[in-house]
Order: C-alpha cells, then structure tokens, then sequence
C-alpha cells in the first residue's frame, strides 16, 4: 500500500506584478509532479537548487496548501483538508529540517522542544510526558541530562539528534527528511544515517529523503526521483538510476559526483553541463531541459515530456528514449 | 614533517609553513585553532587540506595571508614563500603579496564582493591597486581574465552588478579577481562547498585547467574527499588544529595510515559501489579546543586508541618517502592492526 501518492502537484508563489502590464507572474517551484511512495521505503529526491524538491516536501506535509493536484496519505486525500482535519494527520507525518541552528527555538529548553510535540497532540501528561521524553532522548543518543538545556548548548550533530528525537516522540509513520544532514560534517554525517536507518527498520517508517548529495541519497534511498526546474525527469529504484541512468539530466548530474577514489575519478568521463537552470518564472516551452541538454533536437521544443515507462519501474521524462 | 626529503625538495618549494602556531584569544581562553602544524606546497601542484570544521584548516591559510580576525594571533612558527619570511612582513608588504604572489577565495562569493560596484569596477580597482597600469589597460586585462574563467560575453558582464550573477558565475568572478595579478598560488577555501554538482565540476574543471595552462600552484581548502581525489596531487588531513596524514592523493586514499583517516573514508558510501553495506561513522565528536585533550587528540574518539596515546601526543611518522601519519600505530613497537581498513583494490 502506498504511505503517499502525489498526483498532479503543482504549487506556484506569486512574484511582484510587473508595473504597467499588471501581468502577474508566478514561480513554477512545482510544476506537475506524480509520484508514490510505498510503506517501509525510503523515496530520495534530488536536483539541484531551485529544483523544487524541497516544496514538495513542504507540500506533501501542508507546510504549504497546494496550488492544484491532490497528495493523498495512506489513502485518504489530505490537500483540501482544513488546519483542524489535518491534525490527527501531522501526527502520523512529522518532518526533520535541514538547518538544526534555525529549526529549533533558542528559548526553549530541549525537554519542552520535544514535549511540546507531546502536548499538541495531547499524547500524554504528567509523569508519561517526561518519561516519554526521556525515553525518546535516550534513543536518540543523548542523556537525560540533556533535556534541561537549551539548543546552542550543543553541536550541529546533537541539534539533529533533538530534530529528529521531536519527530519521532508522536510516533508518526512517514517522515520527510529535508537535507537532514547537508550542514553537518563527514563523521557526523554518518551517525545521522545510521540511526535514520535502525529507526526505520525498528518502526517501520517511511521517509521521503530530499538531498543533493547525490551518494548518501542512492545509500539511503530505495527508489530515487530525479527533479528538474519543478518536474520528475525520471524514477528508478536507486541501483538501476546509477546503473543505467535514460535521461541527459540524471546522466551528467551522475557524472557530476566527487568519486572518492583517485584512480575512479581519473577514469570516470565526466558530461559537464553548459549554462545554467533557466529562470522558474520564465521556464522554455517544450522540455524544460532542452536548453542545457547536449542531445536536444528539435523536436524536444513542441510540448513538455511526460514520465513514462521505460523499463519495468523505470521511469523516464524524455522524447528521445 | 619528514626531514629527510625536505632539503633535496627544497628547491621547488614554493610554500613553506614550518611549526605553525595560531591562537584565538576569547573570553573563554585561548583557543589553539592550529597547533604545531607544517606543510608545504610545490610549484605547479595542487595541495589539499582536508579536515571538518573547527580543525584548522582555513585558519592555517588565513595565517599566511595575514588575515586572521582581531583576536586571533600566530603566536610562533615560520611562513616562507620562495624563500623569503612572510611571518614578520610589515602590512605594507604583505599587502603586495596578497594579490601579487597569492591569491585566495572563499566558500561565499556573494559576500566576498561588493554588491554596489560593478564587476568591471572590482576587477579593474584589484588590478590596478597591484600594477602601474593605466584603466584602459586594467580594462583589458581584466576583460581578459574573465574570459580565461569561461565567462561568456566577458565586456558585457563587466557593466553588471554581482546580484546579476549566479552563483557559479559569482565564483567564477572571484577567481578571476584572485588571478587578475598572475599569483603564483590560488588559495581556494570551499570554493564548491555553495554550488550544485553540475556547477561544481564546472568551477573543478576551471581549476585544474587553469593549473595545468598556467602553472598556478592550488591550494584547495574541503571537507569534501570526493573534490580532493579528483583534483589534488598530495593532501594534508587536519584534525584538531594538527596535521593528522600527509601523502600522495594515493597514499591517502589507498594505504591510509591514520585511523582518523580511515574514519573519514568509511564514513563517506562510494557511489559506484553496488553493494550496499553500512556505513561506518566516527564515534563521538571533535575535541573542544579550549580543552584538548592532553594525548593525540583523536585518541578519545579513536577505536585503536593506546595508553600512550591518552598520555602523549604522537609525532609524524615517516611512512614513506612524502607520506607521515602522526599515530603511534605507525611505531615500530605498535600492535599490528589486524584489519587496517585499506581502501586498495578498487
């Protein structure tokens, strides 16, 4: 059964009307996008910036209303629900920040960061409160010392810790995880997948991972989708994307990795892609891609490719596959 | 570092730092952010420093370049560049050396320019500043050097502004001011670390090129292992304000001898590896540096750790010709790690 399925997605924000043709005009961060993530797996995002994986994100969990198309939640519909609807809903779908310095109130102490979860959805009180939180500290790594202090008593490492420690205390099912570990450091990056990881096995959670670290995301992920100037340009389960990547945008973003080998990467051909992302407000007509793509014809001008499959569970946004 | 092969390489050294010390002093204390360190860089090659936050690497590179923050001091060691003492240069000279003889560029470019000049304005003011050279001549020369940085239509862009640039472009830019005075070093401190992928082997790209077309000698600041096996010659792993591995990019990435080292390679998955295995993070985290510990500095993190390792901190020993790792493992009287993970083979 599928945790989420996101089907026609499309959220647009409004820019500044331009001044004497009163034309509003919008960016397209999301234009169109369907995917579904299964119960139990790990669904990667990645694209560059501005790609619009992170709105996505935003938009699956209501962060953000969605401009037109529909996000539905093990099964039920949630996109048009009200602010009241959704809450026994925010219980089950929870999300981890990339910026631990900025998603954590400085004012609050790391015990009521994480009740405050507790409370919201009237979980429990009392003695249960705090043994709650002191349990969900504890398998987060951290002591229960810790839950009488404040976030900038701690490093980029433990802040995570305390995110991810606020997400888990509801007991959600599926979490999205937005470049959960791009501000830490190497060593540190490690520990945080690990654990995101045993949790997963242990409760059966979801994640949907948005990253631009293209190595960790194949790592984690179990099925990955590529994104480019708001759309899926093509998903595969994440061995068969690095084995027999179809679209020029996944090829050269894969070619495009550090490898942290020397003689891999002396060996390894690279595609460096010319240019720049166009603008989301002014994006080309036809493939959005094309004006980057080394394989573009003409044909790429006439009308936006849709995903299609190519191989089995292998799909692919591109007329020239 | 090694005695022995320093004095026969002595000639081609072009960067010399010899027991580098540098302290910030805070309300707190003194905070020894690079603790004996010693490294060298020869002319034409491209020199890593690899190390998380808070090791020491940018603040070793600060130092030579005299720009450290008020608080922050060398306290002792030597910097020579082609021979001559830089430590104790007069601000005056050291003002003609940064620019003239080194180069350097920062993770941010957006704020490493002046958002009210144009980009023609701040490469001509650089240029100028450091050679007897009429505008007109700046001008040229600076039109030039953007187009040597692959920037296209480089006399139109010279009239914009730097919110007119992307990011890769901005990078672009203040690696053309850092080169607009021929500098025989280009110090690059995460040049990459803010871009996307496809930009980032793009400014990689430009890099190695402009090492190999103009001789350049590159010292490239990262965290990331990925950016130093593809572009550097040899590397300096720093931990802690110290120097924990220096070799060869092969030497560091096929026959590692600092489990430090061996931390970072592990705890990083390698994309063409099919088989999916666990990744293997580094304990515990990175040593408070108004408190270091009084043994190496790793040792409390360390898996292999020894007694003397809590006690003593370990000098640099000599491996191979070029290749030091300071850890006592290297001790000919050490226990034989029985499962030194070596990446070799690949």
């Amino acid at each position: 059964m599928h945790s989420i399925e996101v089907s026609g997605l499309k959220k647009y924000f409004p820019v500044r009307k331009r001044l004497f043709s009163g034309k509003a005009q919008h960016v397209k961060a999301v234009d169109g996008v369907d995917f579904a993530v299964e119960r139990g797996e790990t669904f990667g995002l990645v694209g560059e910036s501005g790609c619009g994986k992170t709105t996505v994100g935003r938009v699956i969990v209501r962060l953000y209303n969605p401009t037109e198309g529909r996000v539905s939640f093990e099964g039920t519909d949630i996109s048009s629900l009200t602010q009241r609807e959704l809450l026994p809903y925010r219980k089950r779908m929870q999300m981890i920040f990339q910026d631990p310095f900025s998603s954590l109130d400085s004012r609050m102490t790391v015990g009521d960061i994480v009740g405050e979860a507790i409370d919201i959805h009237g979980l429990a009180s009392g003695r249960e409160r705090t043994d709650r939180i002191l349990a969900i500290l504890d398998r987060v790594g951290l002591s229960k010392w810790h839950a009488s202090r404040y976030p900038h008593e701690f490093s980029g490492g433990q802040r995570q810790r305390i995110g991810i420690a606020r997400a888990l205390v509801v007991e959600p099912s599926f979490i999205v995880c937005d470049e959960p570990i791009s501000a830490l450091d190497v060593s540190i990056q490690a520990q945080i997948i690990n654990m995101l990881e045993e949790f997963q096995e242990n409760m059966g959670l979801t994640y949907l991972f948005i990253a631009h670290d293209l190595s960790m995301v194949k790592h984690i992920s179990t099925r990955i989708g590529v994104m480019y100037l708001g759309g899926l340009v093509e998903t595969a389960g994440s061995d068969e994307l690095y084995k027999n990547p179809l679209h020029p945008y996944t090829q050269s973003l894969l070619s495009a990795i550090p490898i942290p080998d020397p003689d891999e990467a002396v060996r390894s051909r690279r595609i460096i892609l010319e240019g720049e992302i166009p603008s989301p407000i002014d994006t080309p007509p036809g493939c959005k891609f094309r004006t980057r793509c080394p394989m573009a014809g003409s044909e790429c001008g006439d009308e936006n490719p849709a995903l299609r499959e190519a191989a089995p569970g292998h799909y692919v946004a591109c007329r020239l596959i | 570092m090694n005695g022995g092969t320093e004095s026969a390489q002595g000639a081609k050294k072009l960067l010399d730092i010899q027991n580098l010390h540098t302290s910030f002093f805070t309300h707190f204390g003194e905070v020894k952010a690079v603790d004996d360190v010693s490294l060298y860089l020869d002319r034409g090659e491209t020199l890593g420093i690899v190390g998380e936050s808070g090791s020491g690497k940018s603040v070793t590179m600060l130092s030579v370049m005299g720009l450290l923050s008020e608080n922050g001091r060398v306290v002792s060691g030597s910097v020579t560049l082609s021979g001559r003492e830089l430590s104790n240069l007069p601000e005056r000279e050291m003002e003609s050396v940064r620019g003239n003889e080194i180069g350097m560029i920062f993770q941010d470019p957006m704020t490493s320019l002046d958002p009210v000049f144009t980009i023609g304005h701040q490469i001509t003011e650089t240029i100028m500043k450091h050679k007897s050279v009429s505008r007109e001549e700046a001008k040229a020369r600076a039109i030039e050097i953007l187009s040597s940085v692959m920037i296209p239509s480089p006399s139109r862009r010279m009239g914009q502004y730097p919110h007119e640039f992307s990011g890769g472009m901005r990078q672009r830019v203040m690696i053309a001011i850092a080169l607009c005075c021929d500098p025989d070093i280009l110090i690059a401190d995460e040049p990459t670390t803010a871009l996307d992928v496809t930009i980032q082997a793009q400014i990689l790209d430009l890099m190695k090129d402009l090492n190999k077309r103009t001789g350049t000698s590159i010292i490239l600041i990262t965290h990331d292992l990925g950016v130093v096996a593809g572009i550097c010659d040899r590397v300096n792993v720093m931990y802690a304000g110290h120097i924990a591995e220096s070799g060869t990019v092969r030497d560091i990435f096929h026959m590692p001898r600092h489990p430090y080292t061996w931390g970072l390679l592990k705890s990083v998955p390698n994309p063409k590896r099919i088989v999916k295995e666990r990744l293997v993070p580094i304990k515990g985290q990175p040593p408070d540096l108004l408190k270091p510990p009084a043994g190496c500095a790793f040792a409390p993190r360390c898996e292999y750790a020894m007694k003397i390792c809590l006690a003593k901190r370990p000098p640099a020993f000599d491996i191979a010709e070029g290749h030091a790792a300071s850890c006592y493992l290297n001790h000919p009287d050490a226990p034989r790690v029985p499962d030194a993970p070596v990446r070799a083979g690949v």
